[in-house]
């Protein structure tokens, strides 16, 4: 079981399990309430799974706290130690599954509070995912997002419970260069929640506002004005004014493969996410850029210009940045597209933009490293099908071909030996996808088509199908296309799929959706009585980058009430 | 007890008689009358409470005996039935009033209560006290509520509920409920039957209606309950109906630059639109109504080099990526998202506003712009 990370910033309240949790406030004494938060909030049984309950009595309740605890399964006794001084929060193992009961009572002078209890139930290790949890609250609600991660089990419906919001803290911060207030993007970064980014632009003073979660946070930088952007961190109780400055030249040159100077190529390194300038190199082939982080592993990106034909390099490597970076192409065979005609069927394909992608191992040198070549080169026909001057360097590329935009087509263009006179675009490729829970047709299931690879390069964007009455997906499909394809049910019936394809066929085969969970739970913000309404709920991937880190498997919307349902796939279906 | 006096010593000489003799004196007959509990109108089936309020000259110990008879015109005793619904033997009277009578099932219209004060000796008040009380029909009871899943928008259903109940004869003799529309001129509706539930109180029943009004503006629903009696209950409901109104972004991700800005991008990026609010078509959809639909999303790209902004055909979904490899470092291009309901209310403004709303409120907007650089 991976440990859930939520810092202080997010606690399950558990009290939805079981007994409500008031507090008696007979005469001459004030009212108190408390309850019991779990972490994590649902935990795959097991012999070292660690499950802590924490105290949360209400804000105002002054005095000396003392807590006496006690945990039990299906009746029994179970051992528990303080896992804090204050004895406000204890830990136990959860080897088994099955539901644990938890009481406390509390004492405050002043204060005649009566016992809580709630239960936190372990799930069975055997049928568990884990997925993210993120949370994302009105923006008028000035609650700062959340992620954390979750167990999905493989029960029906698993009840998250309350989930108690921080808050958060309004930072009011600036960014100064060295003559006064720097516009700039600002992005907050929580350590324990990286995922769960908090974004802000200082204007023209350099002064932002924003809200953020009561934990540490590191913090992107990017400002204008030449300067370079920084990396620092931002702690509650820091006032967030930060400084940035011209950081460290670091300079170098780009040669062409003939070891010409490369004018025009942009040059960007990176330091642990941190960019730097960006340069575009001089007409001897210099750059210079700034970079205002350091660390022992940096990433060099060079873009050529286009009309070279070379591909973009890149190496990420232990570069003295201290020195200058040569970058240099290897002795790469460049050809020229001119005159190629593009066609379908024998037909000249008028207007049809082409771009070609690829990959070349070793294109060249960075730092003295070998650096991976990337080929990205666009071009479009004339009317005529024909293509202009195109360089493009020679290897085993693809061509991605869109013959019109919602038309393309992805064929092999290995260039390494010949160069062919013409090009042919198939048709795309029908799709046409009974989608089922396994039983039921799913009339209204959305698919869509996420393209990867070649089509990603060329910047072909998704497309989107809706099931029919009878369940079916209809459609169409690059041919050659390689594609991440998304189905979900928004009614709930089933849970959503990920799954590759490769387009090199009609596809027709039916897609059974995996049996649903559904996971429950309500919002509430620490300290605040009302529900927390209209927050974005998503569950996503874990072990996933890119964006299909930001593409939710389910996602919805808290009612007035806070709460909120989603419908994922249940885990021993995949 | 008995008791004896003297006679007087002026007849005893004037009689030539001596000694003593005695007799008794004539017991007298009590008084009595009758006292009601409270002013208030009776209705059938409320609790009628009396008292006897008498005394006896000579202080003797009283009886009681309350018949109450169910009438229908108590000053008509052909209308009562002939034997009292109520008998009592105490000072004090407590009875429900009847709802009907039983020797006709006519409603009981007023109560012929008679009181007999009886003494020790067998005197009775004279003449008997007798009491006619009118009792009043109650009228229906009526409450109304009105629910609407879809923000009382043109269109869509409103769901109607009248909670109705009859105290003395009971909510099954009411005669079916008299629904009533005033809406707008030229506006149209349709009103149908709802089923709903019945509350677990049994002298109350529930009725639904599910309107539709057709057009916006005031709308008014007039119910009435009538009893067989004709007593009526009237409640009116007015709710104001408006046009569907159109989407507002939620919820944008990532951040959206203010004007002047750029976001700079260095990774894979999905732009998207979490929530979208709006009176029938939100996103995400709400599943299993067939009357809530979903946002209509529509992408376009300014991409680098080029003067406005180009659909993305194809991309219609809430969230649109973009892949820096697909650009050179330095390019500057704009995303764009256009958000739709049903009416697909055409966007006003210029290719170059960033953000536009088509009602020009500004916490509601339906064209947003990132302006992004590519790093």
């Amino acid at each position: 079981m991976r440990a859930l990370v939520i810092g202080i910033a997010l606690v399950f309240a558990g009290c939805g399990a079981g007994d409500a949790g008031t507090y008696d406030s007979p005469d001459a004494m004030s009212a108190c309430s408390a309850t019991i938060s779990f972490t994590p909030a649902i935990p795959v049984a097991g012999p070292t799974t660690e499950v802590r309950a924490a105290a949360i009595v209400s804000s105002g309740v002054l005095g000396f706290q003392s807590y006496a605890w006690s945990v039990s399964r299906e009746g029994a006794s179970i051992p528990f130690e303080d896992a804090t001084l204050d004895r406000s929060e204890i830990k136990f193992i959860a080897d088994q599954a099955g539901a644990y009961r938890v009481e406390l009572d509390v004492s405050v002078p002043g204060y005649n509070c009566v016992g809580t209890a709630s239960t936190i139930t372990a799930v069975d290790s055997s049928s568990s995912r884990l997925a993210r949890l993120r949370i994302t609250p009105s923006s008028g609600s000035g609650v700062p997002p959340s992620e954390l991660q979750i167990e999905l089990p493989d029960t029906g419906t698993h009840d998250l419970q309350t989930i108690s919001l921080d808050a958060g803290t309004t930072v009011a911060g600036t960014v100064t260069g060295p003559s006064g207030g720097v516009p700039a993007y600002v992005r907050f970064i929580p350590i324990a929640s990286p995922d769960a980014a908090v974004e802000a632009f200082a204007d023209a003073s350099g002064a932002y506002s924003v809200r953020l979660a009561k934990v540490p946070h590191d913090v992107l930088v990017v400002p204008g004005g030449g300067f370079a952007p920084t990396q620092t961190t931002w702690s509650p109780g820091q006032l967030g004014a930060f400084g940035v400055g011209a950081g460290a030249a670091v300079s170098g040159s780009v040669l062409g493969p003939g070891g010409a100077a490369l004018p025009g190529a942009k040059v960007q390194l990176f330091a642990d996410g941190v960019p730097s300038t960006l340069a575009t190199t001089a007409s001897d082939g210099s750059f210079s850029v700034a970079l205002d982080a350091s660390a022992t592993q940096v990433r060099v990106e060079v873009v050529p210009p286009q009309s070279t034909g070379l591909p973009r390099l890149e190496r990420t490597g232990a570069f003295n940045t201290s020195l200058p970076i040569e970058v240099r192409y290897a002795s790469l065979d460049v050809e020229d597209l001119a005159g190629m005609v593009v066609r379908r069927d024998g037909n000249a394909l008028a207007n049809a933009k082409i771009t070609v992608v690829g990959e070349i191992a070793a294109a060249g040198t960075i730092g003295g490293f070998s650096a991976t070549g990337s080929v990205r080169i666009s071009a479009a026909a004339n009317a005529s099908g024909v293509l202009p001057t195109t360089l493009v360097a020679a290897g085993p590329h693809e061509m991605v071909i869109a013959v019109a935009p919602m038309d393309v087509a992805v064929v092999p263009f290995d260039i390494s030996a010949t160069l062919p006179t013409a090009v042919n675009a198939p048709p795309m490729f029908s799709v046409t996808m009974p989608v089922t829970d396994g039983t039921n047709a799913l009339d209204g299931a959305r698919v869509e088509l996420v393209p990867q690879a070649g089509l990603a390069r060329a910047g072909i964007s998704s497309r989107y199908f809706t099931a029919d009455a009878t369940g079916v997906v209809s459609g169409e499909a690059a041919s050659g296309g390689a594609y991440d394809l998304y189905i979900r049910d928004p009614f709930g019936r089933a849970g959503s799929l990920r799954q590759p394809i490769l387009v090199n066929a009609p596809v027709t085969s039916t897609i059974e959706l995996p049996a649903p969970i559904s996971v429950t739970g309500e919002l509430a913000v620490i300290g605040n009585p009302n529900p927390l309404a209209g927050a974005s709920v998503q569950i996503l991937c874990v072990d996933c980058d890119g964006a299909a880190r930001s593409r939710p498997l389910a996602e919805g919307v808290t009612d007035q009430a806070g709460g909120f349902t989603l419908t994922v796939a249940k885990p021993s279906a995949l | 007890m008995i008791r004896t006096a003297p006679i007087g010593r002026s007849l005893l000489a004037a009689l030539g008689l001596t000694g003593c003799f005695y007799v008794e004196e004539i017991n007298q007959r009590p008084a009595a009358d009758i006292r009601a509990g409270s002013a208030d109108p009776v209705h059938r089936g409320d609790l009628v409470e009396l008292d006897a309020v008498a005394s006896d000259p000579e202080g003797h110990f009283l009886t009681y005996t309350w018949r109450v008879y169910a009438c229908t015109d108590a000053l008509s005793f052909e209308t009562c039935d002939q034997e009292p619904f109520y008998v009592d033997a105490d000072d004090h009277a407590s009875f429900p009033a009847p709802i009907r009578r039983r020797e006709t099932s006519d409603p009981v219209e007023s109560l012929r209560v008679v009181l007999e004060v009886f003494d020790e000796l067998g005197a009775t008040a004279k003449p008997m006290e007798e009491l006619v009380i009118p009792v009043l029909n109650a009228s229906p009871t009526l409450q109304l509520d009105r629910s609407s899943r879809y923000g009382y928008v043109v269109g869509t259903p409103i769901d109607l509920f009248a909670l109705v109940g009859d105290p003395d004869d009971g909510a099954a003799t009411l005669e079916p409920l008299a629904w009533e529309v005033l809406g707008p001129a030229g506006a149209s509706y349709t009103l149908v039957d709802l089923d709903v539930g019945q509350p677990a109180n049994e002298a109350q029943a529930q009725f639904g209606k599910r309107f539709t009004p057709d057009g916006e503006g005031e709308w008014e629903i007039r119910v009435t309950a009538r009893d067989p009696l004709d007593a009526e209950a009237v409640q009116t409901l007015m709710f104001a109906v408006a046009q569907d109104g159109p989407p507002c972004f939620a919820q944008l991700s990532p951040i959206v630059p203010p004007d002047g800005n750029v976001l700079p991008l260095s990774a894979q990026t999905l732009f998207q639109v979490p929530v979208v609010v709006d009176d029938l078509d939100v996103y995400p959809p709400v599943a299993s109504d067939a009357v809530l639909g979903t946002t209509r999303f529509q992408w376009s790209l300014q991409a680098p080099g080029q003067t406005g902004h180009t659909e993305i055909a194809g991309a219609v979904g809430h969230s649109f990526a973009i892949d820096p490899v697909s650009y050179t470092p330095g390019d500057v291009l704009e995303l764009r998202v256009e958000i739709f309901d049903r009416n697909n209310t055409t966007i006003p403004c210029i290719d170059g506003e960033q953000s536009c709303s088509v009602i020009s409120e500004p916490t509601c907007i339906q064209r947003q712009t990132w302006r992004v650089e590519i790093r």
